[in-house]
């Protein structure tokens, strides 16, 4: 981060960046159900900034309908869908498979991991990816521990959610291109995909008085 | 053409939604499913102009895709509506756990069976990657609910390892479509396109390091979704919990959707030099799914189970074959398209077989020649013909890979395949003819005749796939040699 101007847009990215790996530790230490729709909620709003930092097209209302889109989504709309969710079903803390200690020491190795991935990989055209790089993969590591460690259904979704966070993250210096469509192609699949699961678990837990996996354990060979 | 192919299925989704009687409602699957197979059919005739440079674009291997969809959709709902007259109303006992139970409404099933459609035929007729993961997606989205027809708690159990486990997947396959447009990223090529031919006009200026990444990401995405071991676990629970068409679908158009995926990745890996690589790639998990198929294969006593298992094993067939040179890719092609017909038709027999017996176990299936008169002879003639029995096509096709293989000078590999091949065999064999002989088990009166609706479109597969592998036409040999062709000169 030498020789960037804090308040440049390098500089808030580079921030912004940094606090996203935050919440993605704090996700994996986190106890409480709410807690970690907050997060996710906070990690929406950080990554629906990001276009704003990022853009150079030519277009200047294009990066700020995009953050409105991405922040309106990710933000407010799917935590608020996980919120919902979570308010019909009894109160539960989390019950990972393994302790938030070691989960966010994993997470911690992820990051080392993702940084010695991006210097592996090298530079690309565009150096905004391999500054993106780190960051967005230790979010999807994140993301997939969190569905492999987590014992209930609706966690497992937050972990999805996380993963889908750090793949926007990847994709957002295409911002550039001004190539909306596709992105938002995707963001509704996302959005449908949540609204699928959020109804997954509702029934898991009128069948099952309960959301937690390990209730699974019929279908065996 | 295209529009007509995408908005017929899903205007009669959405329609069918609001459709309060059943009658109506079944009429106008039957008719959408017809309508979408001509519309199919005409696109051999009158090739489809593209549409905004490949955003739809229908190549051979797309053509062959769709075709093999639209008809095992309209097959399965001719079944579908024999299957929803036998279906029993309102709250009944499941005969494996014993708990009560109820379907989903009508209407929901056939608007997602409709979603499933217009999404299967996005992936045909798309060479962009990035529509074409949009419609892999949908398809998990689509067909979760319809697992979840029968609204038991072994549905669920499936219903939430598909949707989980997929989606997870395809969220790999994501990063591989980043991964694999940061790669070939110049200033030259056309930005954020993502078309298969854009992509291979910049094959010179690729990033190695960034494109393998992608190459694995996108294949443990879409590996993911075709049941390629070690990530198949969904698949059994999936395949063996669905209603019999549903799993028709998912075995017959579903996996071939993820193996176009596959297919198109690897059109690009030999035009920028990483033939190679991708190669060795895809032989290893085809090897790795024969062998995970062999093992559960052998001895295992649920028939729907047997079937999925099945699928594993065909579809890491598919991948021995495209990683095998030219020849045979060829009979891989033709290999997906035998798989499908004749594993709908298998399932679609399965369903039968499970409503007189209301069993899956094998064990206690007997005398089915008698008791069920058109279904058991089906059904042998259907599990001789996936295990690779001459007359069938899959004989064909198998014997194919195997001489690709062959000519490539990779004898242990080819003997290997030959090995599985046989051990599958075995595996398939012994318990579906304990199935078909015997007595018919006290207390099931044997059947003098069937429903047509439930018999009709698995005797019309079965009849197709004794064609290929009697005699086939030029022009389709000609189709085959297009499809297979572009994997190794796009």
């Amino acid at each position: 981060m030498s020789g960037v101007p804090f308040f440049s847009s390098m500089g808030w990215l580079h921030v912004i960046l940094g606090f996203i790996v935050l919440t993605d530790l704090s996700l994996l230490a986190a106890e409480h159900r709410r807690v970690c729709i907050r997060l996710i909620a906070l990690q929406g709003m950080l990554l629906g900034a990001l276009p704003l930092l990022m853009h150079t097209g030519e277009t200047a209302i294009y990066p700020w309908v995009v953050a409105a889109i991405f922040f309106g989504t990710k933000g407010i709309l799917l935590p608020w869908l996980l919120w919902r969710t979570m308010k019909q079903l009894p109160f539960s803390a989390m019950r990972p498979y393994v302790g938030s200690t070691v989960c966010v020491l994993i997470g911690l190795c992820g990051f080392m991991l993702s940084l010695w991935l991006a210097g592996r990989l090298g530079l690309t055209f565009n150096a905004l990816f391999s500054q993106v790089f780190p960051t967005s993969f230790t979010t999807i590591f994140a993301g997939l521990l969190l569905i492999v460690t987590q014992r209930t259904a609706l966690n497992q979704i937050f972990g999805y959610l996380v993963l889908e966070n750090g793949i926007y993250l990847l994709n957002v210096p295409m911002i550039q291109y001004e190539n909306l469509w596709l992105e938002l192609s995707i963001l509704l699949d996302i959005l449908v995909g949540i609204f699928v699961m959020g109804i997954a678990v509702l029934h898991i837990y009128r069948v099952f008085e309960s959301t937690d996996v390990d209730r699974f354990a019929v279908l065996r060979d | 053409m295209f529009i007509a192919l995408l908005c017929l299925p899903f205007a009669a989704a959405i329609a069918s939604w609001f459709i309060p009687t059943d009658a109506p409602r079944r009429l106008v699957l039957l008719t959408v499913a017809g309508g979408e197979l001509l519309l199919a059919l005409s696109c051999w005739i009158i090739p489809p102009i593209s549409f905004n440079e490949e955003i739809f674009q229908l190549d051979a291997m797309g053509k062959l895709v769709l075709t093999l969809t639209t008809l095992l959709f309209f097959v399965a709902s001719v079944y579908a509506v024999g299957y929803f007259r036998s279906e029993t109303a309102g709250v009944r006992k499941d005969f494996q756990q014993g708990l009560h139970f109820s379907n989903a409404p009508e209407a929901t099933f056939t608007a997602c069976l409709l979603l499933f459609l217009t999404s299967a035929v996005l992936v045909a007729i798309t060479r962009h990657f990035g529509l074409l993961w949009v419609g892999i997606e949908t398809t998990t989205l689509v067909s979760a609910p319809l697992i979840y027809f029968h609204r038991h708690r072994r549905s669920l159990e499936a219903t939430w390892k598909y949707l989980l486990i997929c989606s997870v997947g395809i969220a790999l396959a994501l990063i591989g479509n980043v991964l694999l447009d940061i790669s070939v990223h110049t200033q030259e090529r056309p930005a954020s396109s993502m078309s298969v031919d854009a992509l291979i006009l910049n094959a010179g200026n690729i990033y190695p390091g960034w494109f393998k990444a992608a190459f694995v990401f996108l294949f443990i995405g879409y590996g993911t979704k075709m049941g390629v071991a070690p990530m198949h676990t969904w698949l059994p629970d999936a395949h063996s919990e669905a209603p019999s068409l549903v799993s028709a679908l998912l075995s017959g158009a579903l996996l071939n959707c993820a193996f176009l995926g596959i297919f198109r990745l690897f059109q690009i890996s030999t035009a920028v030099g990483f033939g190679e690589f991708a190669s060795s790639l895809l032989l290893a998990f085809g090897f790795l799914s024969m062998l995970v198929a062999a093992m559960f294969i052998v001895g295992q006593g649920d028939f729907k189970r047997m079937l999925a298992y099945s699928s594993v094993e065909h579809m890491g067939i598919l991948l021995i074959a495209l990683g095998s040179g030219m020849e045979a890719a060829r009979g891989g092609v033709l290999h997906m398209i035998n798989h499908s017909l004749a594993k709908a038709a298998l399932f679609l027999l399965a369903g039968n077989i499970l409503a007189k017996y209301n069993t899956k176990s094998g064990h206690d299936v007997t005398g089915l020649a008698k008791t069920l008169p058109f279904t058991g002879p089906l059904w042998l003639a259907g599990i001789f013909a996936i295990a690779g029995f001459p007359p069938f096509g899959l004989f064909i096709s198998e014997y194919s890979v195997l001489q690709g293989i062959l000519r490539q000078g990779n004898f242990w590999p080819a003997l290997l395949y030959l090995a599985l091949l046989g051990i599958i065999f075995v595996g398939m064999i012994t318990p579906i003819l304990h199935m078909c002989q015997g007595k018919t088990p006290p207390g099931i009166r044997p059947a003098r005749t069937e429903n047509l609706f439930l018999t009709v479109p698995s005797f019309c597969l079965m009849l197709l796939v004794l064609s290929l592998g009697i005699m086939m036409p030029e022009w389709f040999g000609e189709a085959l040699d297009l499809a297979a062709a572009l994997a190794f000169k796009p």
